[in-house]
């Protein structure tokens, strides 16, 4: 602040805030004989009043038994002497005192001092730590991100509570000035990847308001890609797992998705439950996800080049009831699958924004009624319905969202290709999938290789105490993980 | 991180991009021929056959160490001045181009007679080259990932008539060394031809991570590709015996049918799917020394251009080759002029270097 004046002190501060805005400005007395003016201002709803009441304001107008005359080092004074706030600081530049009453901070001034207390009185509703209901565990923490990013902060602090663990805060939106906070283990993650991730976080020029799905899409280099290059998840428990393998968690005002970035491919495979379980059980469930991946993209086509042009192949046993129950249909085996596939994406689509009581109806009207009437009215066979079937049920398989819908998606084209080329255009359709996921990358680092040190836990999950190194394929400055310490069980000493 | 450094080969990716170069389409037909001229003795053609690559791989070590950042473009120029060399690459672009075209149009051959006759081969090979620019444009890294993806997924299919082992007869490759001498020499002489891809590591070693393993690499990549050619040589005949086995076109295929799968009548569509897989890979790797070569050419043109630019000479190829019979004996002797080529053009490069170097000191 330039001048000690306080009522062009408090106009500054509201142009700042914007004249319109719901800035509550109290002024008030300090002292006892000749009163010093004040004043108290705060973005009404953002700051707790009980506190502002309690704490700052009756102590400064009644407690105050002494003279109290503008000098420097005032405002120190009575934040020491008279606040019964621990979270207090003194700024004299006005532009930090304006983007942090924003953030919810009561900013006390003085006339004729150049310096103002800053108070943490924050205060907003926010829903309360609950289970992610799209990520939900049987076996795993029951703890999910919320909307408010401190909170998000301080639960993964209280999961690491390492020295190393740093917090960096950027904003981005002209318009939102959304708080933005970069996460990251300083002696484990890659500086260069780190740098690259706050380049382009610092580099977003757009109005805003910005969620972490948004920002997912600014910050990813292949934007026509099907696949995903950054996660999100809403368990702490996946990300600080993420923060200990040398990735940097990105989390973003206002949504309880968190972003993790670099990724590769197969960590979308990956579940908490994985870790939870024990080694056998958890690598035969992998496995089986893996085989849902590729059941997802190849069945229907399977199905259909069978059908269409090598029905040579299918045994006689299989080939009867098959061509018995294709009897009367009107439809094309391309179209009967491309139309009950197309249904079920709209059921899909139709459930996600109902409320739950509205969605039984859909899925009874949309999964047995349709079902059963498409079946009898001859639109589409028996067995078609059970290869569709099958592969919506895989599909949940895939822990993670967005690979699953994206992997849900190249469903179509490899139809297009199988009803077209036959096994040929699915051999086609892989390859081009294979070359596509070699060729992308993740910040830098390859998305789609594999290293024989990180194999114990890609297709399957090894024993965890012998995961002593942290995985290659993410880059991190420190390699080591754990040590041999099974060595030193039941007297085998080392 | 280093960026740069991820875009080299590891060595990994060098094994089984040198593998990808060398095993794909010739493997069906392979055991034919060798029970053709070494009857029981075929599957030992194929272990001898490997002095080829392994004289390669030993001039490629020796460049590799001269010449650690230039590839054979450039130390053709270095040596025969830039026309004389450029020729010569061209005759080399040349072999890269027939490979790739020999390759697409035996695999149309193929496919179509076994499971893909509704589509005309001018369709299936103009496929596979486009499939390929696509690959090429991706570069040198991608190739070498999906090298090794696609031979994780598909080595299952050259190890899949493991189960015939007891459903044959051990006299069928009794006793070992029947054949004369000669005969397995000859024999050599054609399963050498199969080895034609190894030329890839002239290409390559510059663009290896750790250049001092690169050979080993090699010649890891080349001892798989041995035993695999050794296997299902010694399978097909053991399995159908000599005589059946030169009689058929495609034996390993015959043998591959002996594994039975309860949900598909055979094992074809299976082994038909993977095996396009590996196709596309080795026309792949192919596709892209082509394009290196084409680069060196036409150093202005921009690279993702000349990727699909050179598929319309590729189908071309592949087309003049087409026709099942005539194809197989031009293809041969082409392949023997080209063998023929590289062995000269590789030594006199060496040779050059050789006595260069000995001026020098």
């Amino acid at each position: 602040m330039e001048s000690g004046n306080l009522q062009e002190n408090i106009d500054l501060i509201i142009n700042g805030l914007g004249i319109k805005s719901t800035t509550v400005v109290k002024r008030f007395f300090i002292g006892k004989e000749t009163p010093l003016e004040a004043a108290v201002i705060y973005i009404n709803g953002m700051a707790s009043r009980d506190i502002i009441d309690r704490d700052i304001l009756k102590p400064l107008m009644k407690d105050v038994e002494e003279t109290i005359t503008p000098r420097e080092g005032l405002a120190d004074y009575l934040a020491k002497r008279y606040i019964f706030m621990s979270d207090t600081s003194i700024e004299k530049e006005i532009n930090n005192i304006v983007e942090l009453i924003k953030r919810g901070r009561v900013a006390v001034l003085i006339d004729g001092v150049l310096e103002c207390i800053l108070l943490n009185a924050f205060h907003s509703e926010f829903r309360s730590i609950s289970e992610p209901i799209n990520e939900s565990a049987v076996k795993g923490a029951r703890d999910g991100f919320i909307e408010n990013i401190e909170t998000n902060i301080n639960i993964l602090k209280r999961r690491i509570k390492d020295k190393n663990l740093c917090t960096e805060f950027l904003t981005i939106g002209r318009r939102s000035q959304t708080d933005v906070a970069v996460v990251y283990i300083d002696d484990i993650v890659d500086k260069e990847i780190l740098e690259e991730v706050k380049k382009r976080i610092t580099a977003i020029d757009v109005d805003g308001p910005v969620d972490s799905g948004e920002l997912q899409q600014y910050i990813e280099d292949y934007t026509y890609s099907f696949f995903p290059q950054t996660l999100t998840t809403e368990r702490p428990d996946i990300a600080t797992a993420q923060l200990t393998e040398g990735k940097i968690i990105i989390i973003t005002e206002g949504s309880p998705f968190v972003i993790t970035a670099p990724v590769v491919f197969m960590q979308f495979f990956q579940a908490t439950e994985d870790y939870n379980q024990r080694t056998i059980l958890a690598s035969a469930i992998r496995l089986l996800r893996i085989l849902a991946a590729f059941m997802v993209i190849s069945l229907s086509p399977i199905y259909l080049t069978l059908l269409k042009f090598n029905a040579e192949l299918i045994p006689i046993k299989f080939m009867t009831p098959i061509i018995q129950s294709r009897i009367g249909i009107a439809l094309t085996p391309f179209l009967e699958i491309v139309a009950m596939e197309i249904v079920v994406e709209f059921l899909r689509e139709g459930g996600i924004r109902l409320p739950s009581k509205i969605a039984q109806t859909l899925s009874l009207v949309g999964g047995i009624i349709i079902g059963d009437t498409a079946i009898k009215s001859r639109i589409v066979s028996p067995t078609t319905l059970l290869v569709v079937g099958v592969t919506v049920i895989v599909t949940f398989l895939i822990p993670n969202y967005d690979m699953s819908l994206s992997i849900r998606m190249l469903r179509f084209p490899m139809l297009i290709l199988a009803d077209v080329l036959g096994i040929f255009g699915i051999a086609i359709g892989w390859f081009i999938i294979l070359v596509h996921l070699s060729s992308l990358d993740s910040f830098g680092v390859p998305y789609f290789e594999f290293h024989a040190a990180d194999m114990k836990d890609t297709f399957i999950r090894g024993a965890m105490w012998k995961m002593n190194k942290r995985p290659e394929a993410i880059p991190n400055t420190n390699p080591t993980r754990q040590t041999d310490f099974r060595s030193k069980f039941r007297g085998n000493k080392k | 991180m280093n960026k740069a450094e991820n875009n080299l080969l590891t060595n990994s990716e060098v094994v089984f991009i040198i593998f990808g170069s060398m095993v794909g389409v010739g493997i069906l037909a392979l055991p034919a021929s060798a029970a053709a001229t070494a009857h029981e003795d075929g599957w030992i053609t194929a272990i001898i056959g490997s002095v080829y690559p392994l004289y390669l791989i030993g001039i490629c070590a020796y460049f590799a160490k001269k010449f650690p950042n230039d590839n054979i473009l450039v130390i053709s120029q270095k040596c025969f001045g830039r026309i004389l060399g450029t020729i010569l690459n061209f005759i080399l672009l040349t072999f890269f181009v027939f490979l790739c075209a020999s390759i697409a149009t035996n695999y149309t051959n193929i496919i179509r007679t076994f499971i893909q006759g509704f589509l005309p081969s001018y369709i299936l090979i103009a496929l596979i080259f486009f499939v390929c620019a696509y690959t090429s444009t991706k570069g040198l890294k991608t190739i070498g990932k999906v090298s090794v993806v696609i031979f994780f997924t598909t080595v299952i299919i050259y190890f899949s008539p493991i189960g015939a082992l007891k459903s044959a007869s051990l006299l069928n490759v009794r006793p070992v060394i029947k054949s004369n001498i000669k005969d397995i020499f000859q024999g050599s002489l054609k399963t050498m031809f199969s080895y034609s891809g190894i030329e890839t590591i002239f290409f390559i070693y510059p663009c290896a991570k750790d250049k001092k393993k690169f050979i080993k690499s090699s010649l890891m990549g080349l001892f798989i590709a041995v035993i695999v050619y050794t296997w299902v040589i010694f399978i097909s005949i053991y399995y159908l015996g000599a005589d059946i086995a030169e009689k058929n076109y495609w034996p390993f295929l015959l043998v591959t049918e002996s594994v039975t799968v309860s949900i598909v009548n055979n094992f074809r569509y299976i082994f038909m799917f993977l095996w396009t897989l590996t196709v596309f890979k080795i026309v792949s790797n192919n596709y892209f020394i082509s394009k290196v070569i084409m680069q060196d050419l036409f150093k202005k043109v921009n690279f993702k251009v000349l990727c699909y630019g050179m598929v319309p000479i590729f189908i071309y190829g592949s087309l003049r080759l087409d026709g099942f019979v005539e194809s197989g004996l031009i293809e041969e002797k082409l392949t023997n002029y080209y063998v023929i080529f590289i062995l000269t053009f590789i030594t006199i490069l060496a040779l050059i270097t050789l006595i260069k170097e000995g001026w020098k000191r």
